[in-house]
């Protein structure tokens, strides 16, 4: 779909005040996701040295304390202290080790995954290809959060489960694309020469074909970040994803559900480190599809 | 055009088979006995224990029980509901017209804001349209939506007191809910809207038309937004799946009796007959959705191919 085509037209456009050196430098390189997203990198590196509050616990006499610059705030609680007293600032800080790291693995996880189930199918073709891709199908129409929600009571809370159900429902927009490119590079003469050359198929996926998608699996990855750190947040906020008390930004969002007329500040810095995070990325994505497989942008 | 019809067909009818085989799996995953949904061994004694086995078929073979379970489901029969102690499927009707409206709500809000907005970015290029309109998609694709509709809530419910912040009511109760749900889609909506309309408009019939001295009204609703209108009303089509996950993180921010906040409780509650008839529904009508948009895909472009 064409659905970028809008951006590279603005490009053309680009006149006045817009074509100045520092301001021209910006629209470049995404200066300000980079620097946002640096930020977060260093808070979750940091995250005990940054945190003035231990995260967990709580004293009940601050508890629903204001933000800093508010009536009755004080600035040992930046961002206000939440219901149980425990500091808004130093739970997002430590919460964005959950998120990124969550986030991460997910996505190191379903790009193999993915790759590999998309090379087979385009590799193989017939009917290993038709029973791949109806499985991909299936796990689009899948209802996903009722399904988490199901395995979660099931199996009970854990990271390790919402990590490998985030992996098994990221696979799909992988193996599409990478089955695509691996039919295309399938005929090439190279893989040809390599064929008839006497290497094995599995020289062939690894040495020749892996090299050429490469580019496609890393794009299509920060391109999914967004999404998946979303989604991470809404199974917290649903009480499903990451169990009470390490904080995540989801969850912390939920805690604030019962204080909106009170206390705002509980759900309203959380959801914008979500929403920061996820913007950042979201840049970083469409620049580097624009750079580095600007093919994508017609398909997704 | 018959043969794809059926295929596609008989795609759908594999899909819902299997994912009942999916839901049924679930109810005996991880060792549980589904009695326990019910009574407690300890406390009801030997006897009724063995005698609840034996009324829900649980000494027969596993397929013989999804067999048995099949049968009910296809007279719409989903057991009794623990919580409610009533028939499951009753109790899921009455909550699904609430989230079909919520649903309505969405989409309007969606079509309402996407069309003319995408519309506009495309014809005035590069105005104050065009960038509120990009910062709109962004941010669309960037909140939660939980985090928006609580926000909604502490802003015009809280702060200024102008609009109801949850439950059924007159008409200003659908406001902030069907914005939680529909803003995502109608960024998504406002992006394609555009990027077509801005395709068509380069177009050299556009320009032909322009030269012949077509006003420029007339140019760019009748020969331009027309021809655009494909792609997205396509997308309009499929919104309905991705409204289904928007009304069950919508009804629990706003408190909405529909059926995806019972879904989430039913599930909080292991309250297995209410699990599989939502769950059910929600499948159904995603599949019989994604089956009329590709019928009606194929049907107004033809260059899609049947195989």
């Amino acid at each position: 779909m064409a659905l970028e085509q809008a951006i590279e037209l603005d490009r053309l456009e680009r006149r006045g005040i817009m074509n100045w050196g520092a301001i021209r430098f910006m629209r470049e390189w995404p200066v300000i996701p980079a620097a946002i997203l640096v930020i977060f990198a260093v808070f979750a590196i940091f995250a005990p040295l940054l945190s003035p509050h231990d995260p967990t616990h709580g004293q009940l006499n601050e508890r629903a304390t204001p933000p800093a610059w508010l009536e009755g705030g004080s600035t040992r609680f930046l961002l206000g202290a939440d219901a149980l007293g425990r500091d808004v600032f130093s739970r997002i800080v430590y919460g964005t080790r959950v998120s990124l790291a969550v986030a991460g693995i997910v996505l190191v996880g379903g790009a193999i995954g993915g790759t590999a189930l998309g090379m087979i199918s385009g590799w193989a073709g017939g009917q290993v290809d038709e029973f791949l891709m109806r499985v991909v199908d299936f796990m689009m129409a899948t209802p996903f959060i009722l399904v988490a929600l199901v395995l979660v009571i099931v199996f009970g809370p854990s990271v390790e489960l919402i990590i490998i159900l985030l992996i098994v429902f990221s696979w799909d927009s992988f193996s599409r694309q990478i089955r695509g490119e691996t039919l295309q590079l399938k005929t090439r003469d190279y893989i040809a020469a390599a064929q008839i050359s006497g290497a094995s198929t599995y020289r062939i996926l690894f040495k020749h074909l892996l090299p050429g998608v490469v580019n496609t699996v890393l794009v299509i990855m920060s391109l999914r970040v967004g999404n998946l750190i979303i989604t991470e947040s809404i199974l917290s906020y649903l009480g499903v994803g990451i169990p009470p008390p390490t904080p995540a930004w989801g969850l912390m969002v939920a805690e604030g559900r019962d204080y909106l007329n009170t206390a705002w500040w509980i759900s309203l810095f959380p959801g914008l480190a979500i929403l920061f995070t996820v913007l950042a990325f979201n840049f970083i994505g469409d620049w580097m599809r624009d750079r580095f497989d600007p093919r994508l942008r017609q398909q997704i | 055009m018959r043969k794809f019809i059926i295929r596609r067909l008989l795609y759908g009818i594999v899909l819902l088979f299997v994912s009942t085989v999916f839901i049924f799996a679930l109810s005996r995953a991880g060792g549980r006995d589904p009695r326990a949904m019910y009574m407690s061994e300890n406390i009801a004694g030997r006897e009724a224990w063995e005698a609840l086995g034996r009324e829900m078929g649980l000494h027969r073979p596993l397929p013989v029980q999804y067999g048995i379970w099949m049968g009910g489901v296809f007279r719409g029969d989903f057991g009794t509901s623990v919580r409610e102690q009533r028939d499951a499927m009753a109790v899921v009707m009455e909550r699904l017209p609430a989230t079909l409206q919520l649903a309505v709500g969405a989409m309007a809000f969606t079509v309402l804001l996407g069309v003319p907005l995408g519309v506009l970015s495309a014809v005035r290029r590069s105005s104050l349209w065009d960038y509120s309109g990009r910062v709109f998609a962004l941010l669309g694709q960037a909140m939660p939506a939980f985090w928006l509709g609580i926000m909604l809530i502490i802003v015009f419910s809280v702060q200024f007191d102008l609009l109801p912040s949850g439950r059924r009511g007159g008409l200003d109760h659908y406001i902030l809910p069907s914005i939680t749900v529909g803003w995502f889609t109608a960024a998504g909506l406002l992006r394609l809207m555009r990027s077509a309309m801005l395709e068509i408009l380069d177009s050299e019939f556009v320009t032909y038309a322009r030269a012949k001295g077509v006003a420029n009204q007339l140019l760019v609703w009748k020969h331009a937004f027309r021809n655009a209108l494909i792609p997205p009303l396509t997308y309009a089509g499929l919104l309905l799946g991705s409204f289904l996950t928007g009304t069950v993180i919508a009804e629990r921010v706003f408190a909405w009796p529909g059926i995806g906040r019972l879904a989430v409780q039913a599930v909080l509650d292991n309250d297995f007959p209410i699990m599989a008839a939502t769950m059910l529904i929600f499948t159904t009508i995603y599949v019989g959705t994604s089956l009329v948009v590709d019928l009606l895909y194929a049907y107004i472009d033809p260059r899609i191919r049947y195989e």
